[in-house]
């Protein structure tokens, strides 16, 4: 089953077009990794998959499980199971994760015709979800990624991933920034979360994060478009070789 | 019948006029009346947008219409459930309806001999020098002369000495009237002796459906070590023609070691002003002063404050916020005075606002007058939308656009009541900014 289908997108950011006639198909069960230079609208895909209203799509379409998905409010993609970690998750003094997340999940199950969880077992569901990052509880009740380290706030995504259960989690450079053992521990819970009903788009810089995280396809994404796909190697060959053998064959 | 002319400040003062002389005939059941004080506000009248302190506030619209003053043997209550302003925590109970005591309305708790509470007039003679001095420190306009010339009614709080006061005291100024507008004044004295602590709330409330003008004074003395922490509540809810106007102007005198922590929390109201005026007169005295302020519709909510470091070594913090909503309008105006003894002072500072609409408008203005040398102070004021990163991220999680705008302005205002250390009390106030915010 298709879970995401983008073809041919165009999209326009304060006039200037950022992504140039992109493709891009994920199925149920697959990971897909999209490197790709600074600036060359990484950040942009993610933003527009997520909803975030700054972008003009100017062309082409974004199916999501067989349906139009830029119709939706943001909020209704990720009732409906899109997830993004922000690569610079915002701090929100005064609203605690706690709470956030429990409207979060309530709202969610709103949105399915679901009553609110019980108290309790939101309570243990957040227990057994920290624990598969290793989160300690006291971040939890602190405001929303308010003076957390950056890896802190790196966690938080993940954790906030593992509560809500995507269908479609796509994680923008979720690995910048962290340790080796926070890099472990984050790989891992998406290993954990992975399964054969969702799928996941993971944009990084390091084909590190790709020794845990192994993908099915590798993409290439250069001013605007996808350039180039394969398979983990391709990770391989670009720390090799960087860029710019990739900017060559766009122009060719 | 006469024909009307000229300006409203010479009606407004005309038909005080009448209403002085009504009063003057039932002077025995006043707590006082002071011709001199009303000559002065004859001579006054009311402060208009001329002068620079209430450049942006008009209250003209406001004093257009003839009021009267509320009859004391036939006030009536339109709805005599009171449970929606009453505190879900035990307090003593102090109610004013249409200005005037009502003891079956009220409740003195019986355990509790560290307070006393009397009425003013009975206390008048005793505090002459204390009211003297905390008339000094607010400002001399037509309002004050107003409420120096006469007052219907009003209380006298004592915190004895060493005390730690059991319960919270609630003073509740609830309006209600169904025929005809009214005009009420009431001046409050609360002491708090030496080395005594106390936590009192002042709630403004009304369920009247024609205009009320309210013109209250409160005054609050805390001698050396003493702690009072005063919360000011202010939901004059404006329903039918019930415009509902509020002058209230407060002063507080901080002797050595004490300390007072203010909140004020104007959520609904016509037109509301407070001028809060704080003077730390002894060293080392401590004030907090938190305020909320949230008009929607066409309210007008203006925060006038003053905060005079006399002496040495005392401290001042400051933080208002306000969510500015549809046509309303907020002012404020935070005003810190270090006089030229008052070295060692730390003051501080800050206003944020946020505007829900295009035509809400907030106009901000700290004014900084520092005398003395060695002092640490700092001001800010901002105003702006609500974030729309912050707004993103809640979405993104799936909250809805409406309820993710709801947690994020109560977050923005739940940062005033954040430091109250009782739950119960804490909880109280955050529903009732709610219930605002929704
Ligand atoms: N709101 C905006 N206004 C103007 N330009 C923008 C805006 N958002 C993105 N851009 C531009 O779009 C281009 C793509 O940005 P994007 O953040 O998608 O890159 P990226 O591939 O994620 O880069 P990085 O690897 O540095 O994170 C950049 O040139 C960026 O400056
Ligand atoms: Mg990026």
């Amino acid at each position: 089953m298709n879970i995401l289908e983008i073809k041919n997108l165009h999209a326009k950011v304060e006039g200037k077009e950022i992504l140039k006639g992109l493709s891009l198909t994920v199925k149920a069960g697959e990971v897909h990794a999209i490197m790709g230079p600074n600036g060359s609208g990484k950040s942009t895909l993610a933003s527009i998959l997520a909803g975030r209203s700054d972008y003009e799509i100017t062309d082409g379409s974004v199916l999501y499980k067989g349906s139009d998905l830029l119709a939706l409010a943001p909020e209704e993609r990720a009732q409906q199971g899109v997830f993004l970690a922000f690569q610079y998750p915002v701090e929100i003094p005064g609203i605690s994760t706690t709470n956030f997340l429990k409207t979060a999940v309530n709202e969610i199950r709103k949105a399915k015709g679901l009553e609110p969880m019980e108290a309790k077992n939101f309570l243990s569901m957040m227990k057994e979800k920290m624990k598969i990052v290793e989160m300690d509880s006291k971040l939890t009740s602190r405001s929303l990624n308010e003076g957390f380290s950056g890896g802190e706030k790196k966690r938080n995504e993940i954790f906030q991933m593992a509560m809500l259960e995507p269908s479609l989690a796509i994680l923008d450079e979720t690995d910048s920034g962290l340790d080796i053992d926070a890099l472990r521990i984050v790989a891992n819970g998406v290993n954990q979360l992975k399964n054969a009903d969702n799928a996941f788009i993971v944009i990084t810089h390091y084909q590190r994060l790709l020794d845990y995280i192994v993908p099915d396809y590798v993409h290439v994404l250069s001013n605007g478009r996808i350039v180039k796909s394969g398979t983990k190697a391709l990770a391989l060959e670009l720390e090799a070789k960087g860029y710019d053998w990739i900017k060559d064959l766009e122009t060719a | 019948m006469s024909i009307i002319t000229g300006s409203t400040q010479q009606l407004f003062i005309e038909q005080m006029n009448l209403l002085f002389h009504e009063i003057k005939l039932n002077k025995d059941q006043l707590p006082y009346i002071s011709e001199e004080a009303f000559e002065r506000f004859c001579q006054s009248g009311f402060p208009t947008v001329r002068n620079e302190e209430w450049k942006y506030t008009n209250t003209e619209p406001f004093l257009k219409r003839s009021y009267s003053i509320p009859d004391r043997d036939n006030v009536q209550l339109n709805n005599d459930d009171l449970s929606g302003l009453l505190t879900t925590f035990q307090c003593h109970r102090v109610v004013f309806l249409n200005g005037y005591f009502q003891s079956q309305l009220s409740v003195i708790l019986e355990d509790d001999s560290s307070v006393e509470i009397t009425a003013i007039k009975d206390c008048l003679s005793l505090y002459t020098d204390m009211i003297k001095t905390a008339d000094e420190i607010l400002p001399k306009d037509g309002w004050k002369y107003l409420n120096d010339a006469f007052i219907l009614d009003g209380t006298c709080i004592r915190i004895k000495k060493n005390n730690v006061a059991k319960y919270p005291v609630h003073i509740i100024h609830l309006t209600d009237q169904n025929e005809q507008a009214l005009f009420i004044q009431n001046k409050n004295l609360i002491i708090v002796e030496q080395g005594a602590q106390a936590t009192c709330i002042e709630s403004f409330y009304s369920t009247a459906l024609k205009p009320v003008l309210s013109n209250h004074i409160l005054h609050l003395n805390i001698a050396d070590d003493g702690h009072l922490t005063w919360f000011k509540l202010q939901q004059l809810q404006d329903r039918a023609d019930g415009q509902q106007t509020l002058i209230n102007y407060t002063s507080a005198s901080l002797h050595k070691q004490s300390r007072l922590n203010i909140y004020t929390l104007a959520l609904n109201g016509s037109l509301i002003r407070n001028n809060l005026h704080i003077k730390l007169c002894g060293a080392n005295s401590e004030a907090r002063l938190n305020g909320f302020y949230a008009p929607s519709d066409k309210q007008l909510i203006d925060n006038h404050t003053l905060v005079d470091h006399a002496v040495p070594n005392c401290y001042s913090n400051e933080l208002y916020k306000g969510i500015i909503n549809d046509n309303a309008k907020a002012v404020f105006n935070g005003k810190i005075l270090v006089r030229k003894d008052a070295q060692k002072t730390n003051a501080f500072q800050s206003n944020k606002n946020i505007l829900l609409s295009d035509n809400a408008i907030v106009y901000t203005k700290p004014q900084l007058e520092i005398f003395a040398d060695d002092v640490k102070c700092s001001h800010g004021a901002t105003s702006g939308q609500l974030d729309d990163e912050s707004l993103f991220y809640l979405q993104a999680r799936g909250i809805s656009k409406r309820e993710a705008y709801k947690m994020l302005m109560l977050a923005f205002a739940e940062d005033i009541t954040a430091d109250i250390q009782s739950d119960e009390l804490r909880n109280w106030l955050n529903r009732c900014i709610e219930e605002k915010i929704q």
